[in-house]
């Protein structure tokens, strides 16, 4: 419980502050813009801060007969109160000629009454309590945020490293929540002092002023008074004239620290009155809370208000997401044969798990799912699978740190077979870390049977790969599991397909094809997304990496594999043909938009999403560099590679054979020839785009690493983490 | 010349037209600079009103508003009463902002040189929101002699300093 204090609390705090912390922050983005209007007026002259507080006594004293007072605001512009044969009254001045500007102008009521809303939601004092303890709640719950974030970093010094970006919602809110920490801690704890101070809250202080008595008897005119000479504009907030000409009635100088009183005849301080913290704490809390006098802090808090927004809307989802992996379950612990463990910090693997569940439900087995942290003795049980995500770096997720300790302490009376699941993502340097400490715990347990080497990783939470675990699990334990196509519940758009262009070339090793598709109906789709096929009377689908052709169309490049059932299918299909499949939108492998330079390396017929790639407009240098068996193979791709370094879209083609001249010319020995390109695209933020098969994967893999460590670049892994190594391989 | 001269009559003509038309128009005023320091309160900015009223504690003219959200008004009801059936115009010139609590305001108003000597007084009058309303908070009665020098209050007014002008 006490792991998760600060999850929960974050969550009730604002769930119990959410009505008044939506109004606060949507009147509060209202307001922003107050400061700034205020601020355009055209009452500031330039550089008349900097004059000397003498000069404008001097000025107004000749300009009016009687003068009561001058202000100085955050903007600069100045008050005067003043009676003359002219103007009377109080307006704006131009502290260098005393001459009126203009009328001070009546308060917007439009703000006003939104200012009122924000502060006390035209509920007087009890609004004022209300949002007073909404703005302490919002301190809370900035600082609980901090406290996750720090965990989920990992350290409180990693809170500044880089987060690493799973494409989630939770990233969004990590991520901008980061950004936006001090503005809001700063907004909040404004708030709540600015509550307390209405509310008077504030401890007092009593006020000490010292006392000077005066020695000096010489009567000199105000204009030479030395405090007047050296106080400029800008130091000064109020200067009250003396009431009338008697002495014990004195200037009242205010200044952003202090409260003076001036001796009118002699120009010495009587008095000294430092304002006590509280109070200037107050004048700092109003203008940060306000952005009064900054139009660059009024837009912060404009951004931070909207922000504040964001978090209640991305909190939401993240909340219910967490709610709706709740489980249930229909067996006991003690009487259930198929035991599911899951470890899941937002719920996302969960899914999966009562995916399984309900599976094995509907074969009439007995299922018992928990988490990890729940494990226990089983009794009845034969088959324990653990589905579980990692944490940061290499950590349990939060229902899952117990399980390890557990798993020492409990003794297993009868045996059973364990099999582990890992789901996370590539881009984590420490890829489903936990999942393989398990593994390795658990083949060090004699009860506990497994017959996997290693555990099955799951990358981005690739449904099909689980799937097909289970189907095939499933059918080693000799009974049929109704498993889901799909994950989502919504469904997929099939797209109809017509193919209106088909070659092919068989040399002496395969036989490959491509095929040109038009969709029927309009569909947006990119180089590098996938088109899911599903042969008739098959229930799994096939994913086919896609290239997008300048006429909307789309190239898929297949090599037919002698019992494939859909390379096959696909082959038997010809020009003006029909067929079904549908487009799956593939992010991570979209050719880069802000990217310089671009290296794309294929093997094979993994070549597809780059046909359509090399094509596009760029501005890009792109370089391009494949791997195939026999030289035949290549005229299948030749006049749209061609086209392309013609129209400028490619600047570099490379090709190896490796069953030509000499055997085994792979791609990586390309990339060694050219490893000036690589390390000048590495070094300059550019990317390098991979698709094809695995081996030839991890062989360029060991390549790039070597080039890297040859030349002392940043470690491989660096430039992986960073996006700029995108993968499309099988 | 002709012309010049008889422009100049024309002109000065128009101008003791009008200038004996706004004398008649305006009745004669005083001016007096008047200063009110409040006691030390907690709480929000006090709203001062100032009012001429007469033997019978009627309500003759409102002389300075301190406070200029009017939403607040209400809350000195016996003059609101009087102030929102009078309809005096142009009350922007005598209003101000409200004063808080050990602060103090300096203003400058005008009396009707017909008023004084009457018996009439000087109202003082001041309302907190969430707090109290002095209804009598400062009376001064309006004589020559007495307009000057210094008036303690009653409520949230400390002194009231008045000095013609």
């Amino acid at each position: 419980m006490l792991h998760k204090i600060w999850r929960y609390s974050h969550f009730y705090l604002t769930v119990s502050s959410s009505l008044f912390l939506f109004l606060a922050a949507t009147t509060g983005a209202i307001l922003a813009f107050k400061p700034i209007q205020e601020k355009r007026q055209p009452y500031h002259i330039k550089n008349a801060e900097n004059t000397a507080l003498s000069q404008v006594i001097d000025t107004l004293k000749n300009k009016y007969e009687e003068v009561l007072d001058l202000e100085v605001d955050a903007n600069y512009f100045v008050k005067a109160t003043v009676f003359g044969s002219e103007e009377s009254g109080q307006f704006y001045i131009n502290p260098f000629d005393g001459s009126k500007l203009a009328d001070i102008p009546k308060s917007n009521t439009f703000f006003e009454s939104i200012i009122n809303f924000h502060r006390s939601l035209f509920l007087k004092t009890t609004g004022r309590i209300f949002v007073g303890i909404t703005s302490f709640l919002l301190f809370l719950i900035a600082i609980t945020g901090l406290l996750l974030a720090i965990k989920r970093q990992g350290g409180f010094i990693k809170l500044c490293s880089k987060i690493i970006n799973d494409k989630s919602i939770q990233y969004s809110h990590v991520t901008l929540g980061r950004l936006l920490l001090i503005p809001i801690i700063i907004i909040s704890f404004t708030g709540t002092y600015l509550s307390m101070e209405k509310l008077s809250l504030l401890p007092k202080n009593k006020v000490s002023s010292i006392t000077n008595t005066s020695q000096n008897k010489k009567v000199i005119p105000f204009s030479k008074f030395t405090i007047f000479k050296e106080t400029r504009l800008k130091d000064i907030t109020k200067l009250e004239f003396p009431f009338s000409t008697d002495e014990e009635d004195y200037f009242i100088l205010n200044l952003h620290d202090k409260e003076l009183k001036i001796h009118q005849k002699t120009g010495d301080i009587v008095q000294t009155t430092h304002y006590p913290f509280v109070k200037i704490l107050s004048v700092l809390s109003f203008n940060l809370h306000t952005g009064n006098g900054s139009i660059l802090w009024s837009l912060v808090l404009f951004i931070s208000s909207l922000a504040i927004l964001y978090f209640m809307y991305s909190g939401t989802v993240i909340t219910i997401k967490r709610l709706g992996a709740k489980t249930k379950n229909k067996y006991k612990a003690d009487e259930a044969n198929f035991i599911i463990l899951i470890g899941s910090e937002n719920g996302g693997t969960k899914r999966l798990g009562k995916v399984l569940q309900q599976a094995l439900l509907k074969a009439h087995q007995k299922v018992f799912l928990d988490d990890l942290n729940n494990y226990q003795q089983y009794p009845n049980a034969e088959q324990l699978i653990i589905i579980t995500s990692t944490y940061g770096q290499g950590q349990p997720p939060s229902n899952a740190h117990l399980f390890l300790k557990k798993l020492e302490q409990i003794k297993i009376e009868r045996p059973f077979d364990c099999h582990v699941i890992g789901l996370g993502s590539l881009s984590y340097p420490k890829f489903c870390e936990f999942a393989k400490n398990i593994h390795k715990q658990i083949l060090s347990k004699d009860k506990m049977n497994t017959s996997q080497k290693s555990p099955l990783l799951i990358h981005n939470q690739n449904y099909e790969q689980f799937r097909n675990w289970v189907l095939e699990w499933s059918t080693s334990l000799k009974f049929i599991l109704d498993i889901p196509k799909e994950l989502s519940t919504k469904k997929q758009k099939e797209t109809v397909f017509k193919i209106t262009d088909k070659q092919n070339i068989i040399d002496e090793y395969d036989e490959t094809f491509t095929l040109t598709l038009s969709p029927v109906k309009h569909k947006k789709f990119n180089s590098g997304d996938l088109l899911g096929i599903t042969p008739p009377k098959e229930n799994s689908e096939r994913l086919y990496s896609i290239g997008s052709h300048q006429k909307g169309n789309i190239l898929l490049s297949i090599k037919k594999h002698s019992h494939g059932v859909c390379s096959n299918y696909l082959n038997n299909l010809n020009i003006d043909d029909v067929f079904t499949g549908n487009i799956q939108q593939n992010k991570e492998f979209h050719f880069p938009k802000k990217a310089k330079h671009v290296i794309l390396i294929a093997n094979g017929t993994g070549i597809a999403p780059f046909l359509g790639m090399i094509h596009q407009q760029t501005k890009a240098n792109v370089s391009l560099y494949w791997g195939t068996r026999t030289y035949q193979s290549e005229n299948l791709y030749k006049h749209l590679i061609t086209e392309a370094l013609h129209k400028g879209t490619l600047n570099k083609y490379e090709a190896t054979f490796s069953k030509e001249v000499t055997q085994y010319n792979y791609v990586q020995e390309l990339l060694e020839k050219d490893e000036k390109n690589v390390i000048n695209t590495l070094q300059n933020n550019g990317t390098i785009m991979i698709c094809g098969s695995i081996i030839m994967r991890d062989d360029v893999f060991i390549q790039l690493e070597k080039i890297c460590k040859k030349y002392d670049l940043p470690s491989f892994e660096t430039y992986k983490t960073n996006g700029q190594i995108l993968t499309d391989c099988y | 010349m002709k012309i010049y001269k008889s422009i100049f009559y024309v002109c000065s003509l128009f101008l003791l037209v009008a200038f004996t038309t706004v004398s008649n128009i305006t009745e004669p005023t005083k001016k007096y600079k008047c200063m009110v320091q409040l006691k030390n309160y907690e709480g929000e900015g006090a709203y001062v009103v100032v009012s001429v009223v007469d033997k019978n504690d009627q309500y003759l003219k409102t002389v300075q508003i301190l406070g200029d959200d009017k939403k607040w008004y209400a809350d000195l009801s016996t003059w609101w009463s009087f102030f929102e059936k009078a309809k005096q115009p142009n009350t922007d010139a005598i209003t101000g902002a409200t004063i808080a609590g050990g602060e103090r305001s300096i203003f400058v108003f005008q009396l009707n040189e017909k008023d004084l000597n009457k018996g009439y007084k000087l109202r003082f009058e001041t309302a907190v929101e969430q707090q109290d309303y002095h209804l009598k908070d400062l009376e001064i009665s309006l004589d020559n002699n007495n307009l000057k020098d210094k008036h303690e209050g009653t409520g949230y007014i400390r002194y009231v300093r008045i000095l013609p002008n």
